[in-house]
């Protein structure tokens, strides 16, 4: 007698579901949909309303041309200037900042949410919990307003410093002589403003690491920073590259608080100098630009707003590969 | 001796009977220990003596105090926020508690098996193994000749020798438990405590991690905590029975070698758990 083996059959997920749950699914499904429909309305229209100014300027020169000038009319023909935008400037400048806000508040948000979690006694924990909670939701023209009265003296005096003693890397140079609008300080305002987003999901993640795996590292005679590099980072790995990335994505966003530190320069890319008072960020030159713009500046503005979802876009394409990587590494 | 176990009440700790018939030289011993979580005592005056390479099961109904007394013997019990004690545990004759000791030596010494498998999730059954030296930065020049040891002493080598890259995730509960033994005897402890290592696990793997228990018994000492009479009659030479009565702290009431426990035992309490009859 031969054996007649069955066909294997898979059993969709639809059918484990209730009536009820059938129907959850559905508005659940919509709901999605409906978010992704909004996402690709305004990816659409930020299209639509930049062609003209890529179409006039083209989208190589748009991206790659750090100019910005609205041009002018003047009285005789020979007054007339051609307009040119270019984001490149901005663009960089607005991902130098976001690195600067990064580098600094990285550690530190680590660092607290480390302590937090780990080190201090419950009552401490509490206490710094809440303040960190609350340093979240201050909205960022208080930022703003701290980085005008206070951070730009200090930024002032740390630029001057690292300028004289630090001057020969290139990134401490500053050959203009003046401190102040440099994004460093605007990076020093984002640090501050995302430290408390970054401590905030960071924390939360580290204190799911599963009290077993920590009690089983203190068991096979692991001290403090052991059990942290081997059990509870590798556990929260991709929910600190998540804190991360919102981090910089708010960083990135963040218009008024920069606005009001950085000098906005156009014409040359500012590559590396963080203590030179040169900078670039797409969200404050749409502020900076938009109220008088003319038609074709506008379009060239949304243009800029348009980099900048897709940059969004980018980071947090970067994030998910990097947190799925985290899953799938061993 | 009288002794206040809480603001309120007066506890009698009655001595503990038969440790008498102990004699053989013990390689760890704890000595008048008293445990408390907050103000509440919850442990009172264990002595109780652990011979070197042997096997004793802590038994007892649940709450009577077994994981917390056996967590004063490697020191992990004063992990807990609220956690006191007073008392000493000699191991090898010094006092792990004394004021030069560092609790990481302890804890490396006196190795230690939970309740539920908890291997390292996102390494691999090598890293696993080699998990404590890592965590204690210990240096080893031949690794790979180690896991082989360490997986083999828990009975786990076979079957996993052909997949050591694997994640810890990808084995069974009874092989994981089996790999947790593997990680503790990495360091090569003296010691090992086990806190209810089979209560996660099914018949057949429960009978393999007590066939591992008693080979490690030849060269090293075992302290298991079991629910299970069978097991403690199959793998410990010792038993200590540990009770709590209405809510008053736990204490051994009967420590002796597991035959007598079991068979002869001097409190009729004793004879009632062990028999079933409560607990
Ligand atoms: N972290 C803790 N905080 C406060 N009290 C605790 C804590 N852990 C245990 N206890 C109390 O200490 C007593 C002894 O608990 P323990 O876990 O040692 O019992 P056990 O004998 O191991 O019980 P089981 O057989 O159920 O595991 C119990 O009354 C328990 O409520
Ligand atoms: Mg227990």
């Amino acid at each position: 007698m031969t054996l007649q083996i069955p066909k294997p059959k898979t059993i969709s997920r639809n059918a484990q579901l209730t009536k009820a749950d059938r129907r959850f699914a559905r508005v659940m499904t919509a709901a999605a949909f409906f978010s992704l429909v909004v996402l690709s309305l305004i990816a659409i229209f930020l299209v639509y309303q930049a062609v003209p100014a890529i179409r006039d300027q083209g989208l190589i020169q748009f991206l790659t041309d750090a100019r910005w000038d609205s041009g002018s009319i003047g009285e005789r023909d020979s007054d007339f200037v051609e307009p040119i935008f270019g984001i490149a400037a901005m663009l960089w400048g607005t991902i130098l900042i976001g690195i600067i806000a990064i580098i600094l508040a990285l550690p530190i948000s680590l660092g607290l949410a480390t302590f937090i979690v780990f080190i201090a006694s419950e009552k401490i924990a509490g206490v710094a919990r809440a303040i960190v909670d609350f340093l979240a939701a201050i909205p960022s023209i208080v930022y703003a307003l701290w980085a005008i009265s206070a951070l730009t003296l200090k930024g002032r005096e740390w630029g001057e410093w690292l300028t004289t003693n630090l001057g020969f890397i290139p990134i401490f140079k500053n050959d203009i002589g003046i401190w102040v609008g440099t994004p460093l300080i605007a990076g020093i305002v984002l640090a501050a403003m995302i430290t408390p987003i970054i401590t905030s999901v960071t924390r939360e993640v580290l204190s799911r690491t599963p009290a077993e795996l920590v009690s089983a590292s203190l068991a096979l005679g692991g001290t403090l920073w052991p059990t942290l590099k081997y059990v509870a980072f590798p556990f929260a790995k991709s929910g600190i590259v998540a804190a991360t990335m919102l981090g910089l994505g708010r960083a990135l966003g963040e218009t008024v608080a920069v606005f009001y530190v950085l000098n906005l320069t156009y014409g040359t890319i500012n590559w590396v100098g963080i203590v030179s008072p040169q900078g670039g960020s797409i969200a404050s030159l749409i502020v900076a630009k938009f109220s008088e713009a003319g038609a074709l500046e506008i379009s060239a503005l949304l243009g800029g707003g348009m980099v900048l979802f897709v940059i969004t876009l980018i980071v947090n394409a970067i994030a998910t590969a990097i947190s799925r990587l985290a899953i799938t590494d061993k | 001796m009288t002794i206040n176990s809480t603001e309120s009440s007066v506890f009698q700790v009655p001595k503990t009977k038969g440790t008498g018939s102990i004699t053989t030289d013990a390689v760890m011993e704890s000595v008048g220990m008293y445990v408390w979580f907050g103000p509440r005592l919850v442990l009172a005056d264990v002595n109780l003596k652990f011979p070197a390479n042997s096997v004793t099961a802590l038994i007892g109904p649940s709450g009577c105090g077994k994981s917390t007394f056996i967590r004063t013997l490697n020191r992990m019990h004063e992990l807990i926020p609220s956690a006191a004690l007073a008392g000493q545990v000699l191991f090898e004759g010094n006092d792990i508690y004394g004021p030069t000791v560092n609790p990481v030596d302890v804890r490396l010494r006196i190795g230690m098996v939970f309740q539920k498998p908890n291997p390292f999730p996102a390494m691999t059954i090598e890293e696993n193994v080699l998990s404590g030296l890592r965590l204690a930065k210990i240096k080893n020049e031949k690794p790979a000749e180690l896991v082989e040891k360490s997986l083999t002493q828990a009975g786990l080598w076979n079957e996993v020798k052909d997949r050591l890259g694997n994640t810890a995730g990808s084995l069974s509960g009874g092989q994981q438990q089996r790999l947790c033994i593997a990680r503790s005897l990495a360091v090569n402890p003296n010691v090992l405590l086990m806190d209810e290592p089979c209560s996660a696990l099914d018949p057949g793997s429960t009978l393999r991690v007590e066939e591992t228990i008693r080979e490690l018994s030849e060269f090293m000492t075992v302290v298991i905590v079991t629910h299970n009479m069978q097991q403690a009659q199959r793998v410990a030479q010792f038993t200590a029975f540990f009770l709590s009565e209405d809510n008053n702290p736990g204490y051994v009431v009967e420590h002796g070698p597991t035959v007598d426990v079991f068979a002869n035992p001097i409190d009729t309490r004793t004879s009632d758990y062990v028999n079933g009859r409560f607990g």
